[in-house]
């Protein structure tokens, strides 16, 4: 082999390296960077008292949230605080395609329940109803957190019923 | 002009070769290893520094301290790796490849391993899940190269490192328990049992870490002189009392089954004297009260009482959940990483085959099945868990089946083959060794290096 072909395939291999080393190395790690900012930014906007400030905020961050699922499309965290983030702008309908989204790489009870909840401010009672019991097969004390009584019944029939 | 270019280049060679000489000598003297081939000299490097960084690079501030970070940290030895082996093959001594190649079996396992990942990923039921777990082994394979290939120049340094990182992060371990100090900022409400993390992840990978470290210590400080044998001696000791402190349960009988492995094919004095230190430990740590040594001693009694899943922490149903996506999928599994994926559902469906006392939960959502046998079968198939079994017995073979003791590293490698092979299948059973980089990272490594220095 010729010198220049051996010093060709180190130039490759590097660049392949380089390539990795951003794709594989520091995406993964820039992902985690992002969450634990963006967890931060959430739960200060979720505590806040002044509505105004809070929608303003869940504003800038819901633009970042959506940077980071594009970014992270496996951190189950980025679908949670869309999810939050669009409650408090009472933005419900888009919660269900973010959260059914995010089934795709997570069935975590906690999904199905705010797919549930959007339903519910939706006024889908049937549809929320099934979201819940999924939920509620898995975690037994989803039911508590169900409020209205319409839907805890449909709930619990649909528990009882077999599957 | 022809003279004139021929003159050049004759100069530009010159100043090339006195600019080598001038740096390359005072390189060679500060070298930590001193190998005729630079690129296993740079192997070994990497190599050491792998094992001796990864059990303590933590991102303090970020939510997730310890998973990504030493994940990226290995996967940059891998690619560091790779470059080291590509400017090995094409411009460094080839005889040390060649020497590897001929080592088909081992090579041909590893191989085999990658490819049907590869191909399990390629039909998994989460393809979006299984591309990075693809990456990781791709990752680990490359490690294991790396180190297999610097193995003839590394030397007992390897084992050294691992007294720091076991001392440590048993003495971090130990003041976060006691709630004496941690470097790390925790919410009050969390238990100060989960606040032991030392540098590695959790109480389970702490004691699992520890168990694999402590089982290595023993062994170089039977087999090795000097004051060497003092300082892993030290090391094990701190080590042992990590696990305890950790509360691992799984680590504690990965120990005790990697000291009987120890002393299979010694003189019976030595072995008495080992499973004697064991059983002193265990009783010492009983009369302390320490829970790793007390609640073990429950659970035949939680068994008798219909509560295995209870005093299993609910691993039985998550094991049962992996057993059912085994049923679904034999051959080829779910595909790597998707058990998560499927966990929900098939506890569900758990929940309704198996009688209440085996699967009763509270609706912990399972990562992880906690039984690392499991969960190859469960994502990779009985290939992929037929080829996980055969690359531990291969490398335990390998460095058993050597020909003279004389050499110290190859004595070493033949004796600690087959506790750590042991104790790694032990630990396996109701933990995750190797889906933890801090984990995979040592056992990758020291694989490798058994696998080295038995040719030596």
């Amino acid at each position: 082999m010729s010198r220049i072909a051996r010093i060709a395939i180190v130039t490759a291999v590097a660049a392949f390296c380089v390539y990795a080393f951003r794709v594989w190395v520091y995406a993964p790690y820039a992902c985690d960077l992002m969450v634990t900012d963006l967890r931060n930014r959430t739960a200060t906007m979720l505590d806040m008292k002044d509505d105004v400030a809070a929608t303003a905020m869940a504003r800038e961050n819901l633009t970042d949230l959506y940077a980071l699922r594009d970014r992270c499309p496996t951190e189950p965290r980025a679908y949670t605080m869309i999810g939050a983030t669009l409650d408090r702008l009472g933005r419900y309908d888009e919660i269900i395609p973010v959260m059914q989204d995010a089934l795709k790489i997570d069935r975590r009870p906690e999904f199905y329940v705010a797919i549930g909840d959007a339903d519910v401010r939706l006024g889908r009672t049937d549809d929320a109803a099934e979201n819940y019991a999924t939920a509620a097969r898995f975690r037994s004390n989803v039911l508590e957190i169900i409020q209205s009584e319409e839907v805890l019944r449909r709930v619990q029939e649909r528990l009882r019923a077999p599957r | 002009m022809l003279a004139e270019g021929k003159r050049g280049r004759r100069r530009a060679l010159f100043l090339r070769r006195r600019a080598a000489s001038a740096i390359l000598p005072p390189l060679r003297k500060i070298a930590l290893f001193s190998d005729r081939d630079w690129t296993v000299n740079a192997a070994a490097t990497l190599a050491v520094a792998g094992v001796a960084l990864v059990p303590f690079i933590v991102a303090a501030d970020q939510i997730d301290r310890f998973r990504t970070i030493k994940e990226s940290a290995m996967r940059t030895e891998a690619l560091l790796g790779l470059l080291l082996l590509t400017i090995a093959a094409t411009f460094g001594d080839r005889e040390r490849l060649r020497t590897l190649a001929r080592r088909r079996e081992l090579l041909g396992i590893i191989a085999a391993g990658i490819v049907w990942i590869s191909f399990t990923t390629l039909i998994s039921t989460n393809r979006l899940l299984s591309v990075p777990v693809l990456v990781t082994w791709i990752a680990a394979a490359l490690v294991f190269l790396t180190v297999w290939y610097g193995a003839r120049a590394i030397g007992l340094v390897m084992i050294d490192v691992l007294v720091p990182a076991t001392v440590l992060n048993t003495m971090l371990a130990f003041l976060q328990e006691t709630g004496r100090w941690n470097p790390f900022t925790v919410s009050p409400r969390m238990p100060m049992h989960m606040r032991a993390t030392a540098c590695l992840g959790n109480p389970n990978i702490v004691g699992t870490f520890l168990a694999l470290n402590v089982v290595i210590l023993i062994v170089a400080a039977i087999e090795v002189p000097g004051v060497r044998r003092w300082l892993y001696a030290c090391g094990a000791i701190a080590g042992a009392g990590g696990v305890l402190f950790s509360q691992t349960r799984t680590a504690v009988v990965g120990l005790a089954a990697g000291v009987v492995l120890i002393s299979i094919g010694r003189s019976w004095k030595r072995a008495l004297l080992l499973v004697a230190g064991l059983a002193l430990a265990l009783g010492l740590a009983l009369a302390l009260h320490m829970r790793a040594v007390t609640s073990l001693i429950a659970v035949p009694r939680a068994i008798a009482q219909g509560q295995l899943n209870v005093v299993a922490s609910e691993r039985v149903s998550a094991a049962l959940a992996a057993i059912e996506m085994t049923r679904d999928r034999p051959l080829t599994g779910m595909g790597p990483g998707t058990y998560k994926y499927h966990y929900m559902p098939y506890i569900v469906r758990v929940e309704q085959r198996y009688p209440p006392s085996l699967v009763e939960q509270s609706g912990t959502n399972f990562g992880e099945t906690h039984n690392d046998h499991l969960q190859t079968l469960a994502e990779t198939g009985v290939v992929g868990y037929a080829l996980f079994l055969a690359i531990v017995i291969a490398i335990v073979f390998t460095a058993r089946r050597v020909t003279t003791l004389d050499h110290a590293r190859t004595r070493l490698a033949a004796r600690v083959a087959l506790p750590l092979g042991g104790t790694l299948l032990v630990l396996c059973l109701a933990q995750f060794p190797l889906q933890v980089a801090v984990t995979r990272e040592l056992i990758v490594s020291f694989g490798a290096l058994l696998a080295g220095w038995s040719e030596l």
